[in-house]
């Protein structure tokens, strides 16, 4: 079943999946810290980073989409907000995954 | 008006009115209970700002000994808790339990009683955790109560337990407020008020109470599970033991940071709403601001480790939160912004209330600007624990909280009283707090970046920290003359001051199409709502209301009748009665009162009888409630009745409530994860004989029983009622054989949570499950009664879905439960 663009749920769904991404960038992390941790080698290339880099990719994807159909199909308040919110999403995931580029996971 | 008005306003009155004198005590409607809650808070202001004097006075100096170490750690532990839990939520509470039915077009909240007994269970956990100081036994491990500080090795006094006993009994109201609000916003908003034609104010309060569902039920675990340990000898905070301090700070947060939010939202709500009636003009930027709540509102729960960066977690987890710390300053920023371009826009009138508007931009603005310092680690490192967080805290929770709120204060008083407070003492008023508070704090800063650690109880003196303490105390003391001066004025304007003309402010929203003060019922009839500003734009408005004009211009039978519509639209859907005036929440908050005191005189036998006791309240109160006869109502044209719908209150309430009951059992499944996975000395237990077969045969009759409820609900959708007596009997046997299955499993399961930390969780595991279980299993035999007796029915099946749907998350927990613990061994040991 296809939520309307005006469809209220949509003014959450979009930092819902941010909240998730965080959630799993950061569990994601405590948990490859606790079962990695000596076979770490400190650095970049590792699964932990490039798997958060490609849920990244995937969560701006999703959430451009998103915010791309909700600012096209709607014509009323909510689907205008649901748009920004999903954009808002999307820079959130940007702004939290930057440092994944920079800096090894358990150091 | 006219004669047939009057009546109607006469018979409105009678129906929705408080009994006189003591029955006063029994009043459930929202202005009662909202104005209670604000009178509370405020008095719960004052202690916890004689507390800060005495801080300061102690600080004012160095080397001073006015008190011994731990009665000021008595002292500031109690500052912070009776401020951030008794003070600044509940009075938020109660101005939105106030003002939000009066901004929606209704006549009251949603669940009066349920907002009731959140005012007592606040009022008696507030008396019983300040009666702690009479005796000198008050906490004095700081308000966030950190383990190991506020174990029973290292506190080993009642002072803790009056902390986490009396807290969790005021989040009772918190979290009953959230629901009601919620409810209230999304489904009694007055026809045609859609949400683009909300009040902001209601975005906010909306945001507000979403987050308190989130936000609480992390600090209630927490709080249960230092309980447990503390008295009971379980392992969760021992690091020692297998368990872990850490996971406190991390539940701890996961509640305090939001609750800054929390906090500030609501505040940010009524400036919102005050700037645009005296810049008079509408707010620039609706969308945006409503699109910053929301922001605001996610992003908060992803700051709390900020508050951690010392504890020792890699750099790149500090930089997700210090990065979201930041990220946050973004929606703040759109909504000053907003205010900004109102003011710049508007014609501004400089009124009483707009001093407090100014105070807060300043105060909050730099504030906001220190918290973005702190969100950098290095500089966090630098600082932390120091007087400069707090300095930026006050900053923070003063300006974008308490300035606010006494502008707001202002701004509704003579929607309070009917009466225009004094000009002379309320400027007065305003410059001596805000003098004082920049005295105090800004200063604090210096002292902070200067070394000074927070929480000593006195320093040496020539550290450079003197003269700075010393403007700091005298400060403080000017703030309080501030504030004396504002309550001499809120005291002596209800006899002094002039009465306040119609709609004194020219304000837009609906509070004001109504006598001041108000009426008990709030409304003479319910308008049609055209416009987001319907005093601008509707200016006949309050006539048309008070002549009866609009809907609902009735109270037949001396019933409380309020509209349901719809969440989106606000189009008409269904007649409510909402319940008067009622003994059932004082005399269940008083039960609730006795078992706290229990617990706290380690009485367990005693409060065990009382816990069961107000189930039996709690039971009795659900028996009349619902489709019970006493709720009928007379037939209208204008909706159906309640009871005869699929998708009421009842059912929203019930939905809200689960989601911060999914938060608390995510919280715990969360605490059992990080203990797996972080503390050094976890280790599942070999001993135990609980195995995920017994598990699996055990949630086969609780599947089954949800599964049977759900088909006589779907049965009951097609008007089909045979068989519904016969199988709610049905469902509630199979869930007597879960609970049996589950008491099988508790005591055969040699479970020891005294000496496994993993056993702890499986006891409190199994506990909540058994709650759950055991409430969906009595409530369906009482249903079942009610559907022998005619309340549930092909005709009124309001009452099935709601059970449906506690029964389907009931499963849910269950077999999330058998997932966590059946694939724990295949992780990393036995069950």
């Amino acid at each position: 079943m296809k939520l309307p663009a005006e469809h209220p749920l949509h003014l959450v769904i979009g930092l819902t999946i941010w909240s998730a991404f965080f959630i799993a960038a950061y569990g994601g992390l405590s948990v490859y810290c606790s079962v990695a941790a000596e076979t770490d080698t400190g650095g970049l290339e590792n699964p932990l980073n490039l798997g958060l880099l490609a849920l990244t990719a995937a969560i701006c994807v999703v959430s451009g989409i998103l915010a791309n159909w909700c600012w096209r199909s709607a014509t009323k308040f909510p689907g205008k907000v649901s748009a920004g919110v999903y954009i808002a999403g999307f820079i959130a995931t940007i702004g939290v995954a930057i440092p994944i580029i920079f800096l090894p996971p358990c150091i | 008006m006219t004669d047939k008005a009057a009546q109607l306003h006469r018979d409105l009155a009678r129906a929705w009115g408080n009994l006189p004198g003591w029955g006063g005590l029994a009043a459930v409607n929202h202005t009662s209970v909202g104005l209670r809650f604000i009178v509370t808070g405020v008095v719960f202001f004052l202690i916890g700002g004689v507390l800060a004097m005495l801080v300061r006075t102690q600080l004012a100096r160095p080397e001073q000994e006015l008190f011994s170490p731990d009665v000021y750690n008595q002292l500031f532990t109690m500052h912070g808790t009776v401020m951030m839990f008794l003070f600044a939520i509940p009075v938020l509470e109660g101005l939105a339990m106030y003002l939000i039915p009066k901004m929606i077009g209704a006549r009251d909240l949603a669940y009066p009683r349920i907002g009731a007994l959140g005012y007592f269970c606040y009022l008696f956990g507030g008396i019983i955790l300040c009666s702690s100081m009479l005796w000198s036994i008050a906490p004095s491990s700081g308000w966030f109560m950190y383990t190991p500080l506020s174990d029973a090795t290292f506190s080993p006094g009642r002072g803790p337990d009056f902390w986490l006993l009396g807290i969790t009994f005021v989040e009772i109201s918190a979290v009953s407020a959230g629901v009601e609000l919620v409810v209230t916003i999304l489904r009694m908003r007055a026809p045609g008020m859609s949400l683009q034609k909300m009040p902001v104010f209601c975005w906010y309060i909306l945001a507000m109470a979403l987050m308190i569902l989130f936000g609480f039920p992390p600090l209630i675990l927490a709080s249960i599970m230092l309980e447990l340990e503390r008295a009971a000898g379980f392992i969760f905070f021992d690091g020692l033991r297998g368990g872990d301090p850490l996971l406190w700070q991390h539940l701890f947060w996961l509640f305090g940071h939001p609750e800054v939010y929390i906090i500030f939202l609501p505040a940010a709500g009524i400036i919102s709403t005050m700037i645009p009636v005296f810049a008079q003009r509408p707010l620039v930027g609706y969308g945006w601001i409503v699109l910053a709540i929301i922001t605001m509102g996610f992003i908060s729960f992803g700051l709390w480790v900020h508050h951690m960066f010392t504890v020792g977690i890699p750099h790149l987890a500090q930089a997700f939160f210090s990065v979201a710390s930041m990220l946050v300053a973004v929606p703040t920023g759109i909504q000053i912004f907003a205010w900004l371009a109102t003011l710049w826009s508007g014609k501004v009138r400089f009124e009483l209330p707009m001093l407090w508007v100014f105070g807060f931009l300043v105060i909050f603005v730099c504030g906001g600007l220190t918290g973005v310092m702190l969100a950098l680690v290095p500089f966090d490192w630098q600082v932390h624990d120091t007087h400069f967080v707090v300095a930026h805290m006050h900053y923070v929770l003063v300006g974008g909280m308490l300035f606010p709120l006494i502008g707001g204060f202002y701004y509704w008083l003579p929607h309070f009283s009917g009466r225009m407070p004094s000009q002379t003492l309320g400027k007065w008023g305003f410059w001596l707090t805000f003098i004082g508070f920049n005295a105090t704090f800004l200063l604090m800063h210096l002292t902070g970046l200067l070394g000074m650690p927070r929480r000593v109880y006195t320093y040496e003196a020539g550290l450079g920290w003197d003269w700075l303490n010393l403007l700091s105390s005298v400060g403080g003391f000017v703030m309080a003359v501030g504030i004396a001066v504002i309550i001499l004025d809120f005291l002596l304007h209800f006899r002094f001051g002039t009465p306040a003309p119609t709609n004194p402010w020219k304000a837009d929203t609906l509070e004001w199409a109504m006598d001041t003060p108000p009426s008990p019922y709030n409304f003479a009839s319910i308008p049609q709502i055209t416009s987001r500003h319907p005093l601008w734009d509707q200016p006949d408005l309050p006539r048309a209301i008070a002549a009866g004009e609009g809907l609902l211009a009735r109270a037949p039978g001396d019933h409380r009748e309020m509209l349901g519509t719809s969440a989106t639209n606000a189009a008409v859907r269904e007649l409510i009665r909402l319940p008067g005036n009622s003994w059932l929440p004082l005399q269940l908050a008083a039960i609730l009162a006795v078992v706290c005191i229990c617990l706290l005189l380690r009485a367990y036998w005693v409060a065990l009888g009382a816990a069961v006791l107000s189930f039996v309240w709690i039971f009795r109160w659900v028996w009349v409630a619902g489709a019970h006869p006493a709720n009928n109502m007379e037939p209208t044209d204008v909706a159906p009745a309640t009871t005869q719908t699929w998708s009421g209150i009842g059912l929203w309430g019930m939905g809200v409530t689960l989601l911060a009951d999914a938060a608390l059992y995510l919280s715990l499944i969360f605490g059992w994860f990080y203990l797996w996975t972080v503390a050094p000395a976890w280790q599942f237990s070999p001993t135990s004989s609980l195995t995920t077969q017994s598990m699996l045969w055990c949630g086969l009759p609780l599947t089954l029983a949800a599964l049977g409820h759900w088909l006589l609900t779907q049965r009951l959708r097609r008007h089909n009622a045979t068989y519904l007596y016969a199988g709610l009997w049905g469902s509630f046997g199979l869930g007597v054989m879960h609970l049996i299955a589950l008491g099988w499993i508790f005591f055969s399961g040699d479970l020891s949570p005294r000496n496994h930390p993993h056993h702890s969780v499986l006891v409190v595991t199994i506990g909540y499950l058994v709650l759950h279980s055991g409430l969906a299993t009595i409530t369906t035999g009482l249903q079942a009664l009610r559907a022998k007796r005619g309340f549930i029915s092909a005709q009124r099946p309001y009452e099935m879905p709601v059970l449906q749907m506690f029964w389907i998350y009931t499963a849910i927990i269950y077999w999330l439960a058998f997932a966590c613990f059946a694939f724990a061994p295949a992780a990393g040991g036995a069950v």
